[in-house]
């Protein structure tokens, strides 16, 4: 049988269309073949080998000739993929031949190079973000926001563009995630387990996830939803996308909700799709007492993030005994010394320690916007709070200073060393209580143990967790004892 | 997991969390990012829903469509007044956008004023500059004529043209005779000797020429350029292959149309003493295919790309006949020795039709030889030719180049990307001296001002 497939105007140099003849006669059921350009010589050729047909007397000089005769059992897709992939295949490996620079530069180019990614981690100034998450979203990409300045109306739009395609919108101003086990953002190393978390708070979801992983438990997913979801105007979509996917998520069985305290209609909202979730619940809206009106049993409520981890171990059918109160050693203060003072890296960690010791006291979050302006995160470099800590130490009224340091990836490499000599300066010159907890965990880039030790080191009170360093630093200026664990 | 596959992650900022990322294994694409636009937040919001509009979409598809299916061939020549339409004696085209005699640069008047001599409208320079202040010519812009020219561009009614027709899609372009280097009038030489060697391309040349090519068949220019392409030409500034194919091809036609062997002789010494010979049709085979695409509306191909000596302007396939202007740029190169930078005119011509095509600085990885021009080293060529394709709708396999692999070269500006990648098209280009009449005095890379490619996208917007 003779085959003739001419193709009109597509020039090809000879050794190109020598290189397609060279691979179809491997073509076991072909016999002549050629491929040429139409030229009066070469259809004179193709005439004389017999190869000839009212295509091949009507192609033109520039017109491509593919003619070959076969034996019963040709495949012509077979021989038109070679063909094609000669003459314009292989364009991957067209681009890597030589070693010119082709990062993507823009996120479609990005996807024709990898069409596999699914995830779109911006960090980029916040002017521009919205712009890159739309374009993530088009290309059907999940997409973390690290990024915050990002206006509300940008938000929503975006959250709902991901709800309608069933995407992730984790932001804007989402520091932590942790998705099918890999740690976004500020994250720590923690186990992998059967709890997902869902929160609109980084370093909430970055304590509870540690205080878990020191139980002997594992987190499953957590997706962060930006600072702002449960705000009115936002509607908690991210939260509720969030939710949806731990609901149906095989891995998870236990799920905790957190957040600061959400609007009403939101709050409402969100514990309505909860109350159709057929898996335990814990809720954390910080420094928000139960709600009655939820009777339902798989719903419980925690008021702060280590009774979150508290109420899941027991849901998990774990002992919460790790987080015992550590033991105080004597301390003596001056009578004009009666403030606490906070100064946290984490907002969330700044919140609720807050809340714990009450307004008479101070608590200040050197992450928060108006301290970061034009400056890396206090997580990052922490000299900003460092100075902080020399001025409070010059106060008459302080007593005791709280603070964080909070480890993991994106984090500092060794924040307990940064700031343990300007401690040791102070108490050189002055008693000053120091209380911390460390979020972190053993297998974090700066292990959890080791900067436990350093801040011990130099006299700091390192309790289990945030919150039970700020009721600790509660009892010691309330001269209480220190009730047994009820934080 | 609650993303069915493993994550495969495209980070997008801070090159710290891509380290962060992978010490975890996880499979990370950082992205060589910088703001959209170049941060121009009037634009921004209309990249993405220029992106994803399917008239757009579908309006480049057609008008590649029809730039690649576009086959331009030398069918004859003709005198431009005979050949052009709506020409009359006392119009007088140039290169690049329209512009006023008071507007125009030192090398593009000295031209004008050479040929309205040339056509003996004028008995001396003098005379051609006072006629041209009482208001007896007409000035326009090449492009609107379907016409294109080198430097200068001037072409007046019995200057010959090449007729290259687009079979494809029946339109024709017209260019004049590239004259050779030294004193001539593209670069606003305008003395007696210019004069007389344009009378010598009208009188001797013109009519051998255009015998011999009506003689063979027609020439196929497309497929001449993507041998010369192989060949170390890029097309705009190495001409040296193509123009030596080209004699291959007229040489034998030449013989059979003619028979006066001094004629010959001075015919084929013309074509072998000027490597820039072919320049001329390689840009007339450009506007012969873009012009096929020109005129689709929502498409954002850009079909233009044109400098008068005082302005760079650019035409849309989906903005009409507009143009978008800004003040042309100086060209950054080599210069011959014995002039400075403050000898160069601003950059001028309509040669820069062929990056337009996808060729010149667009295909400078096919020509080495000529990397001086660019930096020195053959990367630089590569580069230059790389980056193209971040910026262009698609590839022309008909146009390989070697050193790429093979890979077609950057093909069909897009406005969009222009703008979006805030990255300009690149320029091979010559550099004609300020004062006329001295000529070619280098040669380097330009780039189009920012701001023709700012109105248009506005005025693409706006149309919306």
């Amino acid at each position: 049988m003779i085959t003739i497939i001419v193709k009109e105007n597509a020039y090809f140099d000879s050794i190109t269309l020598m290189k397609v003849s060279q691979e179809l006669r491997k073509i076991k059921a072909l016999r002549e073949v050629q491929v040429v350009m139409g030229t009066d010589h070469n259809r004179s050729l193709l005439k004389n080998s017999n190869l000839w047909s009212d295509e091949a007397k009507n192609a033109k000089a520039n017109d491509l000739c593919i003619a070959f005769s076969s034996k019963i059992g040709f495949n012509k897709q077979e021989v038109l993929k070679i063909v094609e992939d000669v003459l314009y295949g292989h364009q991957e490996a067209k681009k890597s031949a030589f070693p010119l620079e082709n990062r993507p530069k823009t996120i479609a180019n990005a996807v024709a190079q990898n069409a596999n990614i699914n995830l779109a981690f911006i960090s980029v100034p916040g002017e521009y973000a919205a712009y890159e998450a739309k374009c993530a979203l088009n290309k059907n990409i999940n997409v973390m926001m690290f990024s915050d300045n990002v206006s509300i109306a940008d938000e929503k739009k975006l959250k709902q563009i991901a709800a309608k395609k069933n995407l992730l919108m984790m932001g804007p101003d989402c520091g932590t995630a942790i998705i099918n086990g890999i740690g976004l953002g500020f994250s720590n190393k923690v186990r992998s387990g059967n709890i997902g978390i869902v929160g609109a708070s980084g370093t909430g979801i970055q304590e509870i996830s540690i205080l878990l992983d020191r139980l002997g438990l594992g987190i499953s997913q957590a997706i962060g939803t930006g600072s702002r979801d449960l705000k009115k105007e936002i509607g908690a979509l991210s939260m509720k996308q969030g939710l949806k996917l731990l609901a149906g998520d095989v891995q998870t069985e236990i799920i905790i909700i957190v957040s600061k305290p959400p609007d009403d209609q939101v709050a409402k909202d969100i514990l309505q799709q909860a109350v159709a979730i057929k898996k335990p619940i814990v809720v954390c809206f910080l420094g928000k007492e139960e709600d009655s009106n939820m009777m339902d049993h798989h719903i419980s409520f925690a008021g702060n993030l280590t009774q979150s981890a508290s109420k899941a171990a027991r849901l998990a059918g774990v002992s919460d005994h790790l987080f015992d109160f550590p033991k105080i050693p004597d301390y003596f203060l001056q009578k004009s010394q009666k403030k606490i003072y906070g100064l946290f890296c984490g907002g969330t960690l700044c919140i609720e320690a807050q809340n714990m010791i009450g307004p008479q006291h101070t608590c200040i979050d050197f992450g928060d916007d108006k301290y970061t302006r034009g400056k890396p995160h206090p997580m990052i470099d922490p000299t900003p709070r460092n100075e902080a800590f020399m001025e409070l130490a010059a106060k008459d009224d302080t007593a005791i200073i709280l603070f964080d340091i909070v480890l993991g990836f994106g984090s500092h490499e060794d924040p307990a060393s940064n700031l343990s000599p300007i401690i040791q300066k102070i108490n050189d010159r002055k008693k000053i209580i120091f209380i911390a907890s460390v979020c972190g965990c053993e297998k974090d880039p700066q292990c959890y143990s080791d900067q436990v030790n350093k801040l011990k080191s130099v006299g700091v009170i390192v309790a289990p967790s945030n919150a039970i360093a700020a009721q600790i630093a509660q009892s010691i200026i309330n001269n209480k004892s220190l009730a047994k664990h009820k934080v | 997991m609650i993303l069915p596959t493993k994550l495969d992650i495209l980070n997008i900022g801070n090159p710290l969390f891509k380290d962060d990322l992978e010490a975890q294994g996880a499979k990370v694409t950082h992205l060589d990012w910088k703001p959209a636009a170049g941060g121009n937040r009037e634009f921004i919001p209309y990249l993405e829903s220029l992106e994803n509009d399917p008239k757009i979409k579908q309006a480049n598809k057609l008008a590649v469509e029809k730039l690649l299916s576009s086959q331009a061939f030398l069918t004859d020549m003709m005198l431009a007044g005979e050949a052009i339409p709506d020409f009359n004696k006392n119009t007088i085209l140039h290169a690049g956008p329209p512009i006023s005699w008071g507007k125009m640069s030192g090398p593009l008047r000295a031209a004008i004023l050479g040929a309205i001599v040339f056509e003996g409208l004028a008995n001396n320079l003098n005379e051609a500059e006072q006629k041209v202040t009482d208001h007896e010519f007409i000035f326009d812009s090449c492009h609107n004529h379907n016409t294109v020219g080198p430097m200068a561009g001037v072409t007046s009614y019995s200057m010959p043209v090449f007729i290259v027709e687009n079979k494809t899609h029946n339109n024709k372009a017209f260019c004049n005779v590239n004259e050779g280097l030294g004193k001539v009038l593209r670069y606003g030489a305008n003395s007696k000797e210019v004069i007389t060697k344009l009378q010598w391309i009208k009188n001797t040349l013109y009519p051998i020429l255009k015998k011999a090519i009506r003689q063979g068949p027609p020439i196929n220019l497309n497929t001449l350029i993507s041998q010369s392409l192989h060949m170390g030409d890029e097309c705009h500034n190495r001409n040296k292959a193509a123009t030596s194919l080209f004699t291959r091809i007229i040489v034998p036609s030449l013989l059979e149309v003619e028979t006066d062997n001094k004629k010959i002789k001075e015919v084929i010494d013309f074509l072998n003493s000027n490597d820039h010979f072919f320049l001329n049709l390689s840009m007339a085979t450009a506007k012969a295919c873009l012009d096929a695409a020109h005129n689709i509306p929502y498409s954002t191909l850009v079909t233009t790309m044109s400098r008068n000596g005082t302005e760079f302007g650019i035409k849309v396939s989906g903005l009409k006949d507009q143009w978008f202007t800004g003040p042309a740029n100086y060209v950054k190169g080599l210069l011959f020795s014995g002039y400075t930078d403050d000898d160069c005119n601003p950059d001028i011509g309509d040669s820069a039709i062929t990056e337009t095509f996808g060729v010149g600085g667009f295909a400078m990885a096919a020509a080495p030889a000529i990397v001086q021009f660019v930096g020195g080293s053959v990367k630089d060529a590569l580069n230059y030719s790389n980056s193209m394709y971040d910026i262009t709708l698609t590839e022309n396999i008909a146009f390989s180049i070697p050193n790429l692999n093979f890979r077609g070269t950057p093909t069909g500006i897009d406005l969009k990307k222009v703008i979006e990648l805030d990255r300009l098209p690149v320029i091979n280009t010559g550099i004609a001296h300020k004062h006329p009449g001295i000529g070619m005095i280098g040669a380097g890379v330009v780039y189009p001002p920012k701001v023709c490619f700012e109105k248009a996208f506005k005025a693409f917007v706006k149309m919306q």
